[in-house]
This record gives structure tokens, sequence and C-alpha cells, in this order.
């Protein structure tokens, strides 16, 4: 029931499930379900949702079946759009969806018959070529594909059914409603053309050559990778798109398969540049009894605006961004991925969670620093012996690495607590209040120490130590 | 597209590119020998140290510090307070190659209080001294950085040493070479120095605000060992976090430090 306020609803019916409204998830759905229609037609189109997806219309794609209902014919239908039409709406359905399916010589008459002529008996309709001034003139002024504002004129003026629009002079109609109700009416009965705008399946960037006999050297077989790649960035340029993952895969006769995989920080469609990137991964690649064929594969793209290029042999250096993120795609490429990073800060008070690891490029910003942290920081707390003139003083002798250090000057304490939304707040292995120190040694070292744990604390019998955790320029 | 075989660039242009290129270096190499400008060397900021370098740090150059060990994050913080410098000098990143089993890796919140935004700064962990100092060695060709700063375990062979050196010439990168305390030094650096952490007096202010204690204000002793056309010498310096300056604690240079400290 559109407009009925949540309070009412769950008034009315109290054990009511409620979801939150998805518009963006909806149209991703009918695209998909656009793209599974395929299989009756090439020419398949998600209809624009309306901006209240309770409106009663429901939302609809579009097949234009042109020339492809006679695959479906079977028994003794003779044309197959019967066929095609009930198998598509079976098909849906089972997909778990109230689906009504329409078949006429318009786009504009199948919507209207879909929504108004069909019912939940009689799911299918099938207007017979020709038939849409027969078949359809009773139905309601709304299966024109009307704005509400236009539905609510033609009522004020009785006018409800399409056959009562159909008579009266079009002039006068558009003069009195505007255009729309005139465009409308033409597409319905196939007076104004309608095009559909089809859901073109993206192409997979994939390209592959097939040798006539398997290849044993690799010379060939690389000049033929480099060949595809060229093949591969040239299409990627058409599509203004750049690859961020690239799969070079030679298919060897025996039933084998090499690989040489590249990543790229960023959207890259440089021949040279990812060459660069691949050419180590198969420099001395055994290929046993020959390669049969090579695959280039960008698994991953992203949309990459064409730019001005300096011509090579102007002698131009690449632009600066460009070089550096060259640079790490380089560094990437031997070390890791994982291996190139930034830090970037991370809202926690704990020092070892305070810091994470963000990608080479980008923004990133950092806080103010409001207090002194040490330069250097311990993955992990390295554990100490400490000696302190009171319990919950700093320490004035410590034994670490089994070396003994005398306590110049310590400043402290800081104490941090447990971060109880992500620490286990009691047993065993709960986390304790920590209480740093910064001390300088009898060398001059400059040490973060901690203290975990208090003495007499009530419930935690275990006794408090002490950490090395950093330390300061 | 057509099928056919991508032609490449004809090799005409890349001999040009090529001769183009030596003539640069050879005309590079002949301004070395000059006095260099003064846009080509960083200031410190202390006119005892930028005296004993001749006006300050030369760019583009292979430098060595040594450390005073593993845990010891005093070079660390001379070197950072180097990038600082150089990143605002430059405006471009800096790229630190840390390896992977870093003892004491680095910390960002304290690497802003030097004053080097840690949004500039690439890290890149290679797996041995080999892949670092090849990272290195990538990064000063690349000539798109401030600084590349290698972190090698052991010492550094003087051909390395001859690559990185030229490989920072040729791309106008000043290399920085964060070396442990036995590390030889590095063939030919254009400087060498020592920083280790060195104690300074003041009084003890245990509950008081960190950032008025002596902790914010560290005392390094930097002991420059060589530097080409310089004059070696060891100075005890105070790196204020508040400002960003260096100041000399002391107001004579040579003087060993043992003899300035009191135990406060």
């Amino acid at each position: 029931m559109p407009g009925l306020g949540l309070p009412h609803a769950r008034a009315l019916l109290p054990g009511l499930a409620v979801r939150p409204a998805d518009p963006a998830g909806d149209a991703r759905a009918l695209a998909a379900l656009a793209e599974r229609c395929l299989r009756y037609t090439p020419w398949t189109a998600a209809e624009r949702l309306p901006e209240d997806t309770a409106a009663p219309p429901g939302a609809g794609i579009w097949l234009d079946v042109t020339g492809c209902a006679h695959l479906f014919v079977a028994g003794n239908d003779d044309d197959g759009e019967h066929a095609l039409v009930e198998d598509l709406q079976r098909h849906v359905a089972a997909l778990g969806y109230d689906v009504r399916a329409a078949l006429a010589d318009t786009p504009g008459a199948a919507w209207g018959a879909a929504r108004y002529a069909t019912s939940a008996e009689a799911p299918c309709l099938v207007v017979p070529p020709g038939g849409i001034e027969r078949r359809l003139p009773g139905l309601p002024v709304a299966a024109l594909r009307l704005p509400e504002e236009a539905v609510a004129d033609l009522d004020r003026l009785g006018l409800r059914r399409i056959a009562d629009l159909k008579d009266i002079a079009r002039a006068p109609l558009a003069r009195r409603l505007g255009s729309v109700v005139r465009r409308q009416l033409d597409r319905f009965l196939g007076a104004e053309a309608e095009p559909i705008s089809p859901h073109l399946p993206a192409k997979p960037y994939v390209e592959g050559v097939r040798f006539a006999e398997p290849i044993a050297h690799l010379d060939p077989v690389r000049r033929a990778a480099v060949r595809l790649l060229y093949r591969l960035c040239a299409r990627l340029e058409r599509d203004g798109r750049g690859a961020r993952r690239l799969v070079l895969a030679f298919h060897l006769c025996d039933g084998g398969h090499a690989e040489a995989t590249a990543g790229t920080g960023r959207a890259v469609r440089d021949p040279a540049h990812l060459l660069h990137l691949l050419a180590p991964q198969f420099e001395g690649l055994d290929l046993g009894f020959g390669a049969d064929a090579v695959t280039l594969h960008a698994p991953r793209t992203d949309p990459l605006a064409p730019r001005q290029t300096v011509h090579a042999a102007a002698g131009g250096p690449p632009q600066d961004d460009e070089a550096l993120a060259q640079l790490l795609d380089r560094l990437a490429g031997r070390l890791g991925a994982r291996r190139i990073h930034r830090l970037a800060p991370f809202e926690s008070h704990i020092p070892e969670r305070a810091m994470r690891a963000a990608p080479p490029l980008g923004r990133l910003d950092w806080p103010r620093p409001s207090r002194l942290r040490p330069l250097r920081l311990l993955p992990w707390p390295e554990p100490v012996e400490a000696t302190a003139a009171i319990p919950d003083g700093p320490p004035v002798l410590l034994r670490w690495r089994r070396q003994a250090h005398r306590v110049r000057r310590a400043n402290g304490p800081e104490r941090l607590a447990p971060e109880w939304w992500c620490d286990a707040p009691s047993g065993r292995d709960a986390a304790r209040v920590r209480d740093y120190y910064r001390v300088e040694l009898a060398d001059g070292r400059r040490l973060w120490l901690f203290r975990e744990g208090l003495y007499g604390a009530g419930g935690d019998d275990r006794p408090p130590r002490w950490f090395v955790h950093g330390s300061f320029a | 597209m057509s099928g056919r075989t991508p032609r490449k660039p004809p090799e005409v242009p890349r001999t040009l590119a090529e001769l183009r290129r030596r003539i640069e270096a050879i005309e590079r190499a002949g301004t070395v020998g000059t006095a260099s400008s003064a846009e080509d060397r960083l200031k410190l900021g202390l006119p005892a140290l930028d005296g004993a370098l001749v006006g300050g740090l030369p760019l583009g150059r292979l430098h060595d510090i040594h450390s005073g060990g593993d845990t010891d994050a005093a070079a660390a913080g001379f070197l950072t307070m180097l990038l600082a410098r150089l990143v605002r000098q430059t405006g471009r990143p800096v790229l630190w190659c840390q390896p992977r089993r870093c003892v004491a890796p680095l910390y960002g919140p304290g690497l802003a209080l030097f004053g080097l935004d840690p949004a500039q700064l690439i890290l890149a962990r290679p797996g041995g001294d080999a892949e670092g100092f090849w990272a290195v060695e990538e990064g000063l060709r690349c000539g798109r950085l401030a600084a590349v700063v290698g972190e090698p375990k052991g010492g550094v062979q003087p051909l390395v040493a001859r690559r990185l050196q030229l490989a920072a010439r040729e791309g106008g990168v000043t290399a920085l070479l964060l070396l442990s305390p036995r590390a030889a030094p590095a063939a030919p650096p254009a400087t060498a120095r020592r920083v280790t952490a060195a104690q300074a007096d003041g009084p003890a202010l245990p509950f008081a605000d960190a950032f008025s204690s002596r902790f914010a204000r560290p005392c390094w002793q930097v002991e420059l060992i060589r530097a080409r056309g310089g004059r070696p010498g060891s100075w005890l310096v105070e790196w204020n976090h508040e400002t960003g300056d260096l100041a000399l604690a002391t107001d004579l240079p040579d003087r060993p430090a043992e003899t300035q400290r009191r135990t406060g």
C-alpha cells in the first residue's frame, strides 16, 4: 500500500518485516536480469526505474525479439511467439519474481499490455501482428506511460480508456493536454517510432593468438605476446580505459600453462611500460615441447582519459607523476604490491594500532602531532626487567637484551586504557591498562617503555610487567 | 588495429637521444669541479655545520649516515629532519627502502614531529640488501623524488656505492644511506657522518607536559667523518620539535661532549 506510514503499517500488522529501500541495488538487479534475457534476443534493455519504487507500474525490461521467435517454435504454435513469451515468463518467475510478459508490435503497446492486460492467472499475452487497435483499446489511459498529472487531467475530462482518446482530433488534444499525450498515443499505436537503446554486454579485454604449429623458441612467442600487448592497448585506448591487472598466459602443447601477471598502481595503457612489468617474468621461460597459443587478459580495467603525450623522438620526459607511477609499478613488480606503501593514520589511541598501510599514491591527511611519539616502534613490545623506586613510579634500572641500563631521566606516565570495543574485556588474555614512560638511558638513548597492568588492581591476579615499545630520536 | 607486428621506433632517434644523454652527462660532470651554486645545496640552518659542509649538504649525491645501533633512532631522527627539508625544497615525495625484517620500523606519528608529512614518505620493504640497493637505484634514476633512503643491514660494497653515486648524479636525486655503526663507509660518499643520541643537561621533569620536557628537544652528537671540500668535526646539536630548528647545544664544537655533562 504505497504512501502508508511505517508506524501505521506496524500497527496494522505487528510482525511486519521492514527493509530500507535500495534503489541502486534494484537498478543493478534489473540490469543483471536484462543481461540474463540475452538468451532470448541480443537486444535487451532495462527500463529506468522511477524515483518512487513503490509506484504501481513496476520495473520493466525491454526485449526486441524481432526475428528471434522462430527459434522457439514448438508443437502447434506456428510462429514461436507464444512459446517465447511463456518460456520467458517461466524463466524469470523461477528466479522468484512476480512477472508479467506481453508481446506487441510497439514497445508502448507491450508496456501497457504487460501491466494492464495481464493478470496473475494469465501472466502472458501475445498481441498478434496488427492487433493493437483491435485488442487493446479497452486499456486505461495510464497504459500509455503518461505522467500522473496527465492521467488526472484526462480523468477530469472523462477520458479513461485509450479508445476514448482515439476518436478525438489530434490538434485540440495537444493544445489542451500538451504534446505528451499525443506523442505517447502515437508511440502506443505505432505511428511514431520509439527506439530502444540496448544493453551491450562488455566485451572482456582478452586478446589471443594461436600458432599453426607448437613453437618451442621463446623469441617468436615473445614477439607474439608483444603484438597482443599493442593490440590490447589500442583497444583500451579506443574505449578510454587503462589496465590495472594483466595476465599473460602461455598455453603449452603438453597441456601445461605458464603465466606472467602484472599489476599497476593506476590505469595504464602504455605498451612499453606494461611490457617492462611483464618481461622479467617470462624471461628464460622453458616452453618445453612448445607453446600452442598465447593469450593476454586484462581482468581489471579503470577509466583513463586520453591525454597529450610528448613525442618520444622529441626527447621529452614523461609527465612528472607518470614517471613516479611507473617507478612504483616497477618496484611493486619486483618486491610485491604490498611491499610498497605509505603510512596512513588510523583512529586509535593504542600506539601499534594508530597506523595502517595505504597505497603509495593519492591523498592522505595526517593530523598535527599532539603528543610525543617515538620515531621507531617495535612491531611487538619487548619484555624487560625493570626496577622502580616506588611500585607505581618510573623505572630506575632496566635489563633489556641481556644488558643492564641505568635510567638517567624519565618522563611520564601517560596512561592508555585498552579499547574495550575491540579487546577482550575479561579473562586470562584481557587487555590491560598501560602506563607509558619516556626514559633516557645513561648512554643517551631515549626509549618508550610501558608498564602493563596496575599494582593491586581488583580482580586481576597477574603481576604488572614492563615492555620496551619504541625509541625516540 | 592492423594485425601487423607493431613497429619499433626507428633506431635513429634512439641513437640521438643516447648521444644527447651522454653530452648532458659530460656537461654535468664538468660542473662538478667548480663551486656548486647555492640552490643545489641543502642548508641545515646551523652556521657551524653549514660552514663545515661548504654551504650545506650537496644535493644529488650519496651521503652516509652511521647510526648508534639497531634501536637507536637518533640517526633516523637526523635523517628524517633532512628529508623534511628536502621535501619542502623540491615539493616531491621521498622513498625510504626499509628492510622487511627491520628491528624497529618507522612510526608515522613520530615522523610528523620532525616536520616530515608522512603522506610524502613512500616505504619500500625489500627482502634483502641486494633488493634494497636495486630499489634505491631505481628510485634515484627515476629522478622524480626528493631523496631516496637506503637502510642496508650489512655494509656497502665499493662497486654498489659507485653505482648509487652515479645514479644519484644522473637523476639529480639525493641518496642517503643509513648504516649500522660497524658498517664500513661506502667508498666515495660525498659526506659521511655519525649521529648518536647524546644527553644534555636539564632538570628531569617527571610529570610535566611532555612538550616542555627534555624529550621534546633531543640532543644528538653529530660527527662529520668526511666531507668533500669540507672539514670534519663533531658537534652536539639540539633539535626542537616545536620550532623545527637545529641549534648547537654547546658553543665549543670540538670539545668532547663528556666534559660538558653534569648529571643533574
